[in-house]
């Protein structure tokens, strides 16, 4: 930043991106909840404003109203920082995402992001590191078993997927040579070294960019990974204790973590706000760089949200066997062989166009063996509970509790 | 070098004030009606039975943070070597193998014990 | 703390002096929290707020790396085990820290060796101007600090000294680097070799840990947290872990 800059403009891109990421979440949860009634043969909201739009807010509006109950044996200060705290973490994760690209206004150049630091990366990881702490300090403040074993459980999973996708992350940086969101971004704009098809790091990192979307579904702690809130074991996890706006903060947090990690996994792999910009004048050209961006962003939350109606909730030990046992060695070798690769192809001259095919073919490899391992271990997995004699006979929850995917029928 | 932070200091600001003052809000005008069973830990209707702290958890959740730790700081040394690793070529390719082979080790010895074995 | 109060404000202008003064407060204010805290859970609290507050120290002398890493790893990895490690021995209450006279004693032995250590650094002939910011800095001019942050060490465009540091581990320090692994695997192969002694036993896993929690040994398996049905079952009990370790 200049010393010239007047200080009105950070300030205003702060904003600017504070409610872009809150309109989105807003918007989130209401596409959300009529999405997966479409899928459950419901309407959805449909009743405030066009098309029930407006039904986050009302809900929202609503919530302020409610009784926020604080139990007689929550250890307070923690109970009630809790909450804060992922949501703090949470906006202070989008600092280093551009949702646009440059606008003049009012002679001022803004840029759509609230700062594009030299570590640039480094600072969602670290920040998204930290939001454990509010899982896990709500679990444990709330000094009652439901919320102490789901703040124990998600924080496992949150942790063991976090290497998994700093891992991957570290792929991106072998390619780009930069912790640099903008370096990164830009590396990634026009079109790729293969005709006709971009530039997005998704392409040569395939395996990196799967294990990065896998572990951001369990991160965010989505279906079908909340096992946080496994509602037939745990009521509500690690927020049982919680309610009215207190309880309403973890919510937002953890559908605002859908969009983050949605905004994050297109920034650092698929170009983040770069796209055609269709020769359109300068003084309206800014819009098109948001509208790619919204538009990949979008995309991925409806993936999200496709994930939550069609899947059913895993089991712990096969979550956390994913985490460990294949998504980080896949991350940690394709980090190797994308270097190594990059120095033979750089010495021995080959083209960009036959470099990025091969990586192409090598990443398509690597998730089409996983994808059959994983298969074969599910069967065997199967196979064991069977011959146990239905270790689930006891347990109340044992509808709930989903087989292994590959044989699961969605329910109508 | 801080000035670059000036931003995510206000963005820290707006977005303690958002949570911290929403909440606040709620507090002056959401109803208080305690009872003592709505104060109580939330057992499915039973009286609560509990006495949560001093409650000890398995030890496979140490050995999860563990290994954690253990990746943690093996990406973090990745970070830095990805930016030069092509001054370095082969010789800082071999290093980190060498490394990632070391931990692979440790990685390895622990699955191989069922520290990782969940069902 | 003299040398970072030394170096830190004349670094850059007032902005530094206010940031590094705040970080500062909050740094030793949350280090005497975590000793004077009785609850061990807040303590580890206190002790994340300190770890990102010395990252705050980082940025004020322009290591923006090593302050992002200092919040990744300390902040959240190494407390994360810290936290982990008090569910696991259960001794997030109050009462639980009674330490007896010859763990005092060693303790406070400890902690002057440690602190004398320190102040022999700073008081010592390790903090001139030379063995700080090596032979080869060009001599302060009037007003100026020798070497004030790393900023010199690096060009603007480093990454925030992430390649300064990547050149230096992979050409200079290979060998400590190397080491570091070493360390590394010894630590998980001792954590598994101690953790393993019973629980890892997949006998253990179901219906045995009620007696493994009544042998109040310190793998304590209070909460199976693959199983909840399992784990409500035995925090609802009498929770034998629970009460036997009060005195």
């Amino acid at each position: 930043m200049e010393p010239s800059t007047p200080l009105w403009v950070p300030v205003l891109q702060t904003l600017v991106v504070f409610a872009y990421f809150l309109l989105f979440t807003a918007l989130l949860i209401w596409a959300e909840r009529r999405v997966v009634g479409r899928m459950q043969s419901r309407i959805g909201p449909n009743r405030i404003g066009p098309g029930g739009v407006l039904q986050t807010l009302i809900d929202g509006v609503k919530m302020f109203f409610k009784e926020d109950v604080t139990p007689s044996m929550v250890n307070n200060p923690i109970y009630t920082v809790a909450p804060l705290v992922g949501v703090i973490a949470g906006f202070l994760t989008v600092a280093v995402i551009p949702i646009g690209g440059e606008v003049t206004l009012f002679g001022e150049e803004f840029t759509l992001v609230v700062a594009d630091l030299h570590v640039g990366v480094l600072w969602v990881l670290a920040l998204s590191s930290l939001h454990v702490y509010s899982t896990f300090l709500a679990g444990w403040a709330s000094n009652s078993p439901y919320p102490l074993m789901g703040g124990i459980r998600s924080s496992a999973q949150m942790i063991s997927y976090e290497i998994a996708q700093g891992l991957a992350v570290a792929s991106v940086f072998v390619y780009a040579g930069s912790l640099r969101v903008s370096d990164i971004v830009a590396a990634q704009a026009g079109s790729g070294p293969i005709a006709g098809m971009p530039g997005w790091y998704a392409i040569p990192l395939f395996p990196a960019f799967v294990v990065f979307v896998v572990g951001m579904v369990a991160e965010a702690g989505r279906p079908p990974f909340d096992l946080a809130e496994a509602e037939g074991e745990l009521v509500g996890g690690f927020h049982t204790e919680y309610s009215g706006l207190r309880f309403g903060m973890f919510m937002l947090a953890e559908f605002m973590s859908v969009v983050v990690m949605s905004a994050i996994v297109v920034t650092l792999f698929l170009g983040g706000p770069s796209g055609p910009t269709f020769g359109l004048p300068d003084a309206v050209a800014w819009v098109m760089p948001v509208f790619w961006f919204t538009l990949k962003t979008a995309a991925f939350v409806f993936f999200f949200i496709l994930l939550r109606g069609a899947l059913p909730r895993t089991r712990y030990h096969r979550l956390m066997d994913l985490g460990w046992k294949v998504l980080i060695p896949v991350a940690l070798v394709w980090v190797l062989v994308t270097a190594a690769w990059v120095l033979v192809s750089e010495a021995g001259g080959i083209s960009a166009a036959t470099r990025t095919w091969l990586a192409v073919g090598a990443g398509v490899i690597v998730i089409a063996l996983l994808l059959t391992g994983e298969r074969q271990t599910a069967r065997a997995t199967d196979a064991d509970v069977d011959a146990w004699d239905d270790p689930d006979r006891d347990d109340p929850d044992r509808d709930a509790k989903p087989r292994a995917p590959h044989d699961e029928e969605v329910a109508p | 070098m801080l000035a670059e932070y000036l931003p995510i200091l206000l963005l820290f600001l707006v977005a303690s004030a958002f949570a911290v003052g929403s909440v606040a809000v709620s507090s002056l005008v959401g109803p208080r009606q305690p009872n003592p069973t709505k104060l109580s830990a939330y057992e499915s209707g039973n009286e609560p039975l509990a006495d949560v702290p001093g409650t000890r958890f398995s030890v496979k959740f140490y050995m999860v943070a563990m290994l954690f730790l253990i990746f943690d700081i093996e990406a973090v040394f990745l970070y830095p070597w990805a930016l030069v690793f092509r001054e370095l070529g082969w010789f800082g390719l071999g290093q980190m193998a060498l490394f990632v082979g070391i931990l692979g080790v440790a990685f390895i010895y622990e699955i191989g014990r069922g520290g990782l074995e969940w069902d | 703390m003299t040398l970072l109060a030394q170096v830190a404000p004349t670094a850059g202008g007032t902005a530094e002096v206010v940031v590094f003064w705040v970080f500062a407060v909050i740094a030793l204010g949350s280090a005497i929290a975590v000793i004077s805290l009785r609850n061990v859970v807040h303590g580890a609290v206190m002790l994340v707020l300190n770890f990102l507050s010395i990252g705050g120290l980082f940025l004020t002398l322009e290591s923006a790396f090593l302050s992002v890493i200092q919040v990744l790893v300390y902040g959240g990895a190494i407390m994360v085990l810290f936290l982990f490690v008090i569910m696991l021995l259960g001794v997030d209450r109050d009462d639980l820290l009674q330490a007896d006279l010859r763990t005092r004693v060693l303790a406070i032995a400890g902690g002057a060796l440690l602190a004398g250590a320190v102040l022999f650094a700073f008081v010592g002939p390790y903090t001139s101007e030379a063995s700080v910011c090596g032979p080869d800095a060009p001599a302060p001019g009037p007003g100026e600090v020798a070497c004030a942050g790393l900023a010199e060490a690096y060009d603007e465009d480093d990454g925030a000294g992430a390649r300064f540091l990547g050149r230096s581990l992979f050409t200079t320090y290979t060998y400590p680097f190397e080491l570091a692994a070493l360390l590394l695997t010894v630590a998980t192969i001792g954590a598994v070799i101690l953790a393993r002694r019973r629980d890892l036993e997949p006998e253990d896993e179901d219906l045995a840990d009620l007696d493994a929690a009544a042998a109040d040994d310190l793998d304590g398996d209070d909460l199976d947290g693959a199983s909840g049905a399992a784990a409500e079952r035995h925090v609802a009990g009498d929770g034998p872990g629970t009460t036997e370790r009060g005195g």
